[in-house]
């Protein structure tokens, strides 16, 4: 398995050729993806995830045992770095008034309304059983793969998704 | 498949259909891992800022940051001077600041002068990485003196800086990061007013930052135009109410945390009662300040509903422990955290303020018991005869 640690980078530039090429290749190709799965995730700055897991596959490219598993390690960095983001933001943000959305107006509008339920009580769950939800449900990945990406086994996974979806269920079940 | 899984599927994949792509995004992602990683010394630097905008007076600023005596390849062991140009500048955050301390700049410190009224304050602006946490990724940092402002900053990811902003009742300074083919920034508000943004570009800053100052309970549509008035990026803020600055007096020191638990240096939390005004709450509400001077405010009145009230449980990356903390009323003698395996962390609630009827509690949780299952997770009140009088499902926004 290719080394997937997603932790603190030490920052050193480690570009060269053959790296830049093999992850432009790989940034074309995923990129949107990586963006929506840190928007779905209920990142604050969606570019600025995705970017910054490439920006580490960048540096640590040269350093993955499993070439083939770079996709893998920018999915899992995308996950680690939207987990972050958010215990940051609860370490940092002012307790505000209940009813404080950060989502604009205009997205919200521009869902239908069966949606926005389904997406309103998504953003409910735990993080952890969010992102299971959305890697199962939005990106199709299987139970080993959603494991690599959030870091847990696979039974957890399990865990995690069918609770989610009972929640969702209980949720959302009367308006089915 | 059953209908929830078909309805996720759909909301999912329209909602990701949503998300903006940068044509820029490549250049801008290498442009990270060749940007210089950390501070090398101090830089001497001179700073041009674009002119002034309407609303918020831009004063061209010049900071002449040179090299500390030790001259080491780090912030850390050096000592900065600072020459300000501008008449009436004042210095710039040092090394004693804790935001310079917890996010050495890799770039240029700049000074941006900002207008509003008859307020005039100081933003110091910069880029750095977390000391004790550089995967948290590029953090925009920034200290405002002067006005209504107090020598307060803070440090975070850009995207989550346009959103908090700092707040006073003189507006809220929201910094934004912008390409730097965006020309012009506005903040268009519901009235149909617009307030202009002025921009600085540093040397090592890798994004031109922008400082507007919309009115602070407005929301309001940041619109970013290139040079031929094209809109290139809107971005929606919400408005907030202005942030307490921390009392002087009042504090009721709670109990003293490790690194990564409440935020990620140690230090102390300490308890005050605030006018609920503050936060657009009627009544008396209960904040709690760490030592690096972040907040947590109930939103509620503390008078209120509920009768325990928790603030904590969060934790900093690879932190061990999460303390749970928060204020009861003074029925409630004890506060337990039960976990769905039986497991429980409990406290004594202490006396608060005389005369207010509110005591405090709290204790510290493993973060592998802390992880477990938000909403399993329960919060009782115990009574002085040892009867529930409170219970709540812990919320899964902590």
């Amino acid at each position: 398995m290719a080394d997937l640690d997603a932790g603190p980078d030490t920052g050193s530039p480690a570009l060269d050729g053959t790296n830049e090429a093999a992850v432009a290749a790989l940034f074309r190709a995923r990129y949107p993806e990586m963006v929506r799965l840190a928007n779905l995730l209920g990142a604050d700055d969606p570019e600025d995830i995705a970017q910054e897991a490439f920006a580490r596959l960048l540096r640590k490219h040269g350093s993955l045992r499993d070439p083939a598993a770079a996709l893998a390690y920018v999915r899992a960095s995308v996950c680690n770095l939207t987990r972050n983001r958010h215990r940051h933001l609860r370490v940092v943000r002012l307790r505000t008034p209940a009813g404080h959305d950060e989502e604009s107006s205009e997205q919200i509008a521009m869902l239908r309304e069966d949606h926005r339920e389904v997406l309103a009580a998504l953003a409910e769950l735990p993080p952890r059983r969010r992102e299971a939800i959305v890697l199962r449900y939005w990106l199709d990945l299987s139970e080993g793969e959603i494991a690599v990406a959030m870091g847990v086994s696979p039974g957890t996974v399990k865990s995690h998704v069918s609770r989610g979806l009972a929640a969702l269920a209980q949720v959302l079940g009367d308006k089915a | 498949m059953n209908t929830i899984e078909d309805r996720l599927r759909e909301a999912l994949r329209e909602r990701a259909a949503q998300s903006p792509i940068d044509p820029d995004a490549w250049t801008r992602t290498v442009a990270r891992v060749r940007r210089p990683a950390k501070a090398r010394g101090w830089p001497r630097i001179v700073i041009p800022l674009a002119a002034a905008a309407a609303v918020v007076a831009i004063v061209v600023g010049a900071t002449v940051l040179t090299g500390g005596p030790h001259g080491g390849s780090g912030a850390t062991g050096t000592t900065p001077s600072a020459s300000p140009s501008v008449a009436g500048a004042p210095a710039p955050p040092g090394p004693g600041n804790y935001l310079i301390k917890s996010d050495p700049p890799s770039s240029a410190i700049v000074p941006i002068k900002l207008v509003v009224g008859k307020q005039t304050s100081w933003t110091f602006v910069w880029f750095g990485r977390m000391k004790t946490d550089p995967g948290e990724g590029i953090q925009l940092c920034s200290v405002t003196d002067g006005g209504n402002y107090y020598g307060g900053g803070v440090c975070a990811s850009p995207g989550l800086q346009a959103q908090q902003g700092y707040v006073s009742g003189a507006g809220s300074i929201r910094l934004i990061v912008s390409d730097k083919q965006v020309t012009s920034l506005t903040a268009e508000l519901p009235n149909g007013h617009s307030v202009s943004g002025v921009s600085a570009l540093g040397h090592g800053f890798p994004e031109k930052v922008w400082l507007v100052n919309p009115p602070t309970e407005d929301n309001a549509t940041i619109v970013m135009r290139n040079a031929a008035g094209q809109v290139v990026k809107r971005l929606s803020i919400t408005g907030q109410y202005p942030a307490p600055s921390q009392p002087r007096s009042g504090g009721i020191k709670l109990f003293s945390y490790p690194a990564h638990s409440v935020t990620t240096t140690a230090g102390t939390l300490t308890a005050y009662l605030l006018n609920g005004s503050l936060i657009g709450v009627k009544g008396k509400v209960v904040g709690f300040w760490g030592s690096d001077s972040s907040s947590m405010i109930a939103g509620v009145p503390a008078s209120g509903p509920p009768a325990v009230e928790n603030l904590g449980g969060g934790w900093v990356d690879h932190g061990k422990v999460a303390e749970f903390f928060g204020y009861a009323h003074a029925n409630v003698a004890r506060v337990v955290l039960r976990l769905p395996d039986g497991r429980q962390y409990s406290a004594q609630t202490t006396a608060g303020w005389p005369g207010s009827g509110l005591r405090l509690w709290h204790f510290a949780v493993p973060v592998a018991a802390a992880t477990f299952e938000a909403r399993q997770q329960v919060i009782l009140g115990y009574g002085t005869a040892g009867q529930v009088v409170f219970d709540k499902l812990l919320s899964a926004d902590y």
